[in-house]
């Protein structure tokens, strides 16, 4: 709200002169122009072949920035993020709307709509298996043509809209065969039904001849979620990424489609990738915890680390400003003001005009991740001066 | 008030509504001489006291009819059947023009904050005309009447002349609440007000109404999915499952004692933000049945963990357990 109050003083909040979105439009048209190429360029295998950080790990994202060039500026919606995703873990990513973790999920899937929307730059390493063979791809360099060596294959995503996710006018038999027909260059009818059917058990489907052979409209919301997972796992994904699977759900389906979740990561032998909002469910899914705010990460631990040692202001906001069945307060804590306008971003702490923690630092530049225990890193300047002394 | 003189029931000052056996279907065929062959019941013989300064909490899972409830009571639904009570006048009998007088004292706040603005006209314009059509304020006092309205929902004075595309869903929501305020009304539904909002904001938005009821001695009848939300805000709670009340009373003897098994479902299916805690979770088989075409007997029967024969057959009776505490279950009445 202050900061809204700020701009109004010298001119209206949100408009621009012609001169300034001419200007606005051109350096846009430049830059998409640029990446467009980049992203359609054909290249050597090598060009785009990686090797990661730490051997451990399923996925690193590396200083990932995703923009999007718009005619009133450009959006940072990813504005470097880093974290890793390790080999069978559930990796949770959690923030307001707005933050950019769709948008971080989007990137690694290369789903982001162009031409307006960019992988500006950093790395998304991604440890394929090729046959047998490990491959280590930086996604983020691939052309867009090759990226099917990965997307549905070995990274596959669960997203949050079951009800306009599927296609209304194929059976759900065909959508789910088409993953194989697609990937498998083996598959025949019978084997992609097979495989299909497999799936369709694994969820828990209770008649899964009935589902395969009817339409999404003949569906419940809980049961095209499952039809949804069901197809992600057709191509035996090593990463799945779950992008707000149960927020279109009610409470008690929600906990159908969680518990299933959890048992499928034992079976398949992969990673989760969870995106919500919902602090709940990453406390009760989550191994590692990121928290984003504004297209950035400010602060990612175990979670352990993040529920009971929440360090930045932010995330220790958001956690008692959930309400909960035990809590017997009569006001509840609130984080004043809103999320800042994701165009033109000041260069200090974005969080600093809604905090109560703020020191004459935060007017400076953006504080950087500041590591606590081997684990647990925040990006706060209140810490700062304590990591320092520790040593 | 001395309406209340008119009607055959004892005038109680403090209940200012009370909805009695409330019916509400909706054709689904008819024939061609417009005769009814199927309907599809959304509320289903709902019956419930609220008094006045008080909030009663309605939680339920979606499509099953808290929505039409809470706008069948207000009339924006006309009701198949039954009675609502407003400071003790039936109000479903009324004819619109009475129904104006009464349309002040009652008021909503929509779910979607995006959708619930009329996008061509600024907030003042939005926020002074329901005070101009009812009259509240003289016409040389409704800009000062607005202003301070906008204060007391955390509105700055500048917003008067801006439109609802500038504003932030939070923002926008507290529009919509000073708009439903500035009539002066009396029962506020709220509609899920905070469900499309994020974690932060809702809490700004849930302390406001509890502050502006504390302030203008409002009631609230407050319809949400999220049951923390409910549980903080209310005095009473009603649970509702496939269109009728399956448990009813205070918020105390509801969380601390649960008797119907979809309440206990419901309670333990909420994600616990501490990762220590593992819930004992009771997770329901199967989807809601179609409100099209409900179960026999107990509506429930068909995802109870503890059905037993008699559930698939006989409706069970909504009767009192405790002082003030409701449920219909079968379980219950062999104890």
């Amino acid at each position: 709200m202050n900061k809204e109050n700020n701009n109004t003083s010298s001119k209206p909040k949100g408009y621009l002169t012609g001169k300034e979105v001419r200007a606005i439009a051109k350096a846009n048209a430049k830059e998409i122009k640029r990446l467009e190429k980049y992203k359609n360029r054909n290249a050597d295998e090598a060009e785009f072949l990686s090797q990661l950080k730490n051997e451990e790990n399923i996925l690193e994202i590396d200083n990932l920035h995703t923009y999007f060039f718009t005619e009133q500026g450009v959006v940072k919606a990813v504005n470097g993020v880093s974290f890793d995703v390790p080999k069978n873990a559930t990796v949770g990513v959690v923030g307001e709307s707005g933050c950019g973790k769709s948008v971080t999920s989007m990137s690694v899937m290369r789903l982001i709509q162009g031409p307006q929307g960019q992988i500006y730059s950093g790395d998304i390493r991604f440890a394929a298996l090729d046959g047998n063979k490990k491959k280590v791809y930086d996604i983020a360099k691939m052309p867009i043509h090759e990226i099917h060596r990965i997307r549905g294959k070995e990274i596959a995503m669960i997203f949050q809209e079951p009800m306009t996710s599927l296609n209304p006018v194929f059976t759900i038999g065909q959508q789910l065969d088409e993953v194989s027909f697609i990937h498998n260059p083996e598959a025949t009818a019978e084997s992609a039904k097979a495989k299909s059917m497999e799936m369709l058990n694994l969820v828990g489907i209770a008649m899964p001849e009935r589902v395969y052979n009817a339409f999404p409209h003949e569906l419940s919301g809980g049961m095209r979620q499952r039809v949804m997972i069901a197809m992600a796992l057709v191509s035996n994904p090593r990463l799945i990424i779950a992008d707000e699977p149960t927020t279109a759900l009610d409470v008690t389906i929600q906990a159908q489609i969680l518990d299933l979740l959890r048992d499928l990561k034992t079976k398949i032998d992969g990673s989760i990738l969870l995106i919500t909002h919902d602090l709940g469910i990453i406390a009760e899914m989550a191994d590692y915890v990121v928290v984003m705010y504004a297209g950035r990460v400010i602060e990612k631990g175990t979670v352990d680390e993040i529920f009971h040692n929440p360090m930045h202001p932010y995330t220790i906001g958001l956690q008692k400003s959930k309400p909960t069945l035990d809590s017997d307060s009569d006001t509840l804590y609130n984080i004043p003001g809103n999320v800042p306008n994701p165009i033109n971003m000041p260069n200090h702490c974005y969080f600093k005009e809604r905090c109560s923690r703020c020191t004459a630092k935060c007017g400076g530049e953006y504080p950087d991740m500041i590591q606590v225990s081997p684990t647990h890193f925040v990006a706060c300047h209140i810490y700062g001066e304590e990591a320092k002394n520790n040593g | 008030m001395d309406e209340n003189k008119t009607v055959n029931n004892i005038p109680d000052d403090d209940i200012i509504l009370e909805v009695r056996n409330l019916r509400k279907s909706f054709p689904l065929k008819k024939t061609i001489t417009g005769k009814v062959t199927s309907e599809l019941v959304a509320v289903d013989n709902v019956s419930f006291k609220l008094k006045r300064g008080e909030t009663l909490g309605i939680v339920g899972e979606s499509g099953c009819g808290k929505t039409t409830m809470g706008r069948t009571i207000l009339k924006l639904h006309e009701p198949t059947g039954g009675q609502v009570l407003f400071n003790g006048k039936d109000i479903t009998k009324l004819k619109p023009s009475q129904m104006r007088e009464i349309r002040k004292k009652m008021q909503i706040i929509f779910q979607d904050p995006y959708s619930s603005l009329p996008p061509r006209s600024t907030v003042g314009g939005i926020l002074s005309e329901p005070v101009q059509v009812h009259s509240i304020v003289p016409k040389d006092q409704i800009k000062s009447y607005v202003l301070e309205l906008m204060e007391k929902c955390g509105l700055r004075d500048y917003y008067y002349e801006r439109y609802p595309h500038e504003f932030s869903g939070g923002q926008r929501q507290r529009i919509c609440i000073a708009r439903a305020l500035s009539v002066k009304p009396e029962l506020v539904v709220c509609d899920e007000p905070v469900s499309a909002l994020d974690v932060s904001i809702q809490a700004q938005i849930i302390n406001l109404l509890k502050g502006l009821q504390k302030d203008l001695n409002l009631t609230y009848l407050f319809i949400s999915h999220d049951l923390s939300v409910v549980k903080f805000i209310s005095d009473k709670i009603g649970v509702m499952y496939l269109g009728s009340i399956v448990e009813y009373g205070s918020k105390e003897d509801i969380f601390a004692n649960p008797l119907h098994p979809y309440t206990k479902a419901l309670f333990s299916a909420i994600p616990y933000p501490d990762p220590d805690v593992k819930m004992q979770r009771i997770v329901l088989k199967g989807d809601i049945p179609s409100p099209a075409n409900p179960p026999k007997g107990c509506r429930f029967h068909t995802r109870c963990p503890y059905a037993k024969p008699i559930c698939s057959e006989v409706t069970p009776e909504y009767k009192e357990y405790e002082n003030g505490h409701f449920a219909s279950c079968h379980l219950l009445e062999g104890e």
